[in-house]
């Protein structure tokens, strides 16, 4: 028996690969993949919460918000929440009470929140030059309460926040960073659903008035000032407002609403009665 | 957002830094294995009557190795999909043939011409902490009977 | 090419050797079927899925130890040893090791 000594042939314990190549066609895998189950469990949610009855939206909405008690308001927010009450009772699809919260801080949005919550900032209240114009943004927040999108939006986060958990539980991987990312986006509403929350302010404000002067104010306000960095908060959360400037003057002239003379408003000093 | 800037660093780091480690790792097996090439090892147990035996020993050669960071992010992802891991089949590759040079290191330095009975054994050391089943670190430990043959 | 996990090859002549040969692969599946042997291991009973999964890499790794022999220019490996680890979380590293010969 001779020893022969031969070199062994290179790659065949690890054949040669390009290991870049495969992680980015592995993430882009993944991310398709994500993708598809994201909208088909968020499309799944949606469902889940037009069957949801008022009773178990209310329970949940108790699970997960901060209950706004009404004898503790600002007389700011009195004033807002007599709009409110007046706008919600002209929709009956809307359940339960709705609470009205002026949140102090410079930035210009409003938010529907679980729990029937409207959170306006005090900087939108500044803003507003007439009642008219208000009465279209707590519209617009009561059509989200209405077509019950904030659970929806809440479908949605809970939906990634499964994913992401399941996929990346335990493993290091991606980071809570890149979590929260996705996370956020599921809260902004989807165009078609800010579409019709417009519509139904839109209707409300006309109902409320006689006419439907005013509704489209604040979007031109918001249109002047899309530079200005208070304003940049509605934009992360709302879609561009020259189209729905457009929309909401083609819906006017389709319903042959009236426009007249608006209810003037001003309330320049709520900011700083806040402090 | 700065989670996902240290996150992808990692990645760049351990990609750029671990391509370069294993490409020079590789450079010395192959010198060493050439170098080390009179060194026979086989993974019998009987020794040839003819042989002339004068001194037989126990040698071992060990390394514990770990993947770099961009690796272990590909082989994850790797693991939802499922396959072959290419990722660690390199680190495998890698530990176990420095294993067995460091075994024939040790026999050459006690003067022997042969390792016969080679067993290669792998092990899992990862989850040490607990808490991080996948970090791949494993330790390759090489044995065998060195034999000196007049 | 002739695999024994003896000395030898029964009833042949060895007349070189070429040292040792090996063959390596590590696997997983993907995560629905770790998702299924996870839930098998309530009941437990055989994870089919990883059986096939170590079958499948077990002749993976020998044809890989042939096909290292072969380019050594030996037509056997005697002395085949498997031994199986895992080295992270659903990845497991088959690996089979031998002495590549020559016959007569």
């Amino acid at each position: 028996m001779k020893y022969t000594y031969r070199e062994a042939p290179e790659g065949i314990n690890n054949p040669p690969t390009n290991h870049l190549a495969e992680a980015l066609a592995l993430a882009g895998g993944l991310f398709v993949l994500v993708v598809g189950v994201f909208f088909a469990l968020g499309w799944a949610a949606d469902r889940l919460v037009d069957r949801l009855s008022p009773e178990a939206e209310g329970r949940l909405a108790a699970m997960i918000s901060i209950p706004v008690d009404a004898s503790r308001q600002t007389p700011d927010e009195r004033e807002v929440q007599e709009l409110l009450d007046r706008l919600a009772r002209l929709l009956p699809a809307v359940k339960g009470p709705l609470r009205a919260k002026i949140a102090c801080s410079a930035e210009v949005n409003a938010v529907a929140l679980p729990g029937g919550t409207v959170l306006v900032f005090s900087g939108l209240i500044s803003r507003m030059r007439s009642e008219n114009e208000l009465a279209m943004v707590l519209g617009h927040e009561i059509g989200h309460f209405a077509a019950r999108d904030h659970l929806k939006g809440l479908g949605r986060t809970l939906v990634i926040m499964a994913l992401t958990t399941s996929l990346f539980g335990n493993q290091q991987g991606l980071p809570a960073s890149l979590q929260n990312l996705v996370g956020i986006t599921s809260f902004r509403f989807s165009r078609a659903q800010e579409e019709a929350a417009d519509r139904v302010g839109a209707r409300l404000v006309n109902e409320l008035y006689g006419h439907a002067g005013g509704v489209v104010d604040f979007f031109r306000t918001m249109d002047a000032e899309a530079h200005q960095s208070e304003a940049s908060a509605w934009f992360s959360t709302h879609p561009a407002s020259e189209k729905r400037v457009e929309l909401l003057e083609k819906m006017v002239a389709g319903e042959g609403w009236k426009l007249q003379a608006v209810k003037p408003y001003s309330d320049r000093e709520c900011a700083e009665r806040c402090r | 957002m700065f989670d996902l800037i240290v996150f992808l660093s990692l990645i760049l780091l351990g990609y750029v830094f671990g391509r370069a480690n294993e490409a020079s790792h590789y450079k010395s097996i192959r010198n060493r294995e050439r170098a080390s090439r009179r060194m026979e090892i086989n993974c019998n147990k009987a020794i040839d009557p003819a042989w002339n035996v004068v001194a037989a020993s126990l040698v071992t050669g060990s390394t514990a190795v770990s993947v770099d960071y961009f690796k272990r992010v590909a082989a994850s992802l790797r693991n939802l999909f499922g396959g072959r891991v290419s990722a660690y089949e390199t680190l495998l590759d890698r530990a176990r043939r420095e294993a067995v040079l460091r075994m024939k290191e040790e026999a050459r330095k006690l003067g022997a011409t042969m390792v016969i009975n080679v067993r290669i054994e792998t092990s899992s050391i990862s989850g040490a902490k607990g808490n991080n089943q996948s970090i791949a670190c494993v330790e390759v430990l090489a044995s065998g009977t060195a034999l000196k043959i007049r | 090419m002739i695999l024994t996990n003896v000395e030898n090859v029964p009833g042949k002549q060895i007349v070189e050797h070429f040292g040792l040969v090996s063959g390596s692969t590590v696997r997983s599946k993907h995560f629905g079927r770790d998702f299924m042997a996870g839930l098998k291991n309530i009941v437990g009973g055989e994870l089919k899925g990883y059986t096939e999964l170590l079958e499948e890499s077990r002749r993976e790794a020998v044809s890989r130890m042939v096909a290292m022999a072969k380019g050594l220019g030996a037509n056997a490996v005697v002395n085949v040893r498997f031994s199986t680890s895992s080295v992270a979380a659903g990845a497991a590293e088959l690996y089979a090791y031998g002495t590549a010969v020559r016959l007569e």
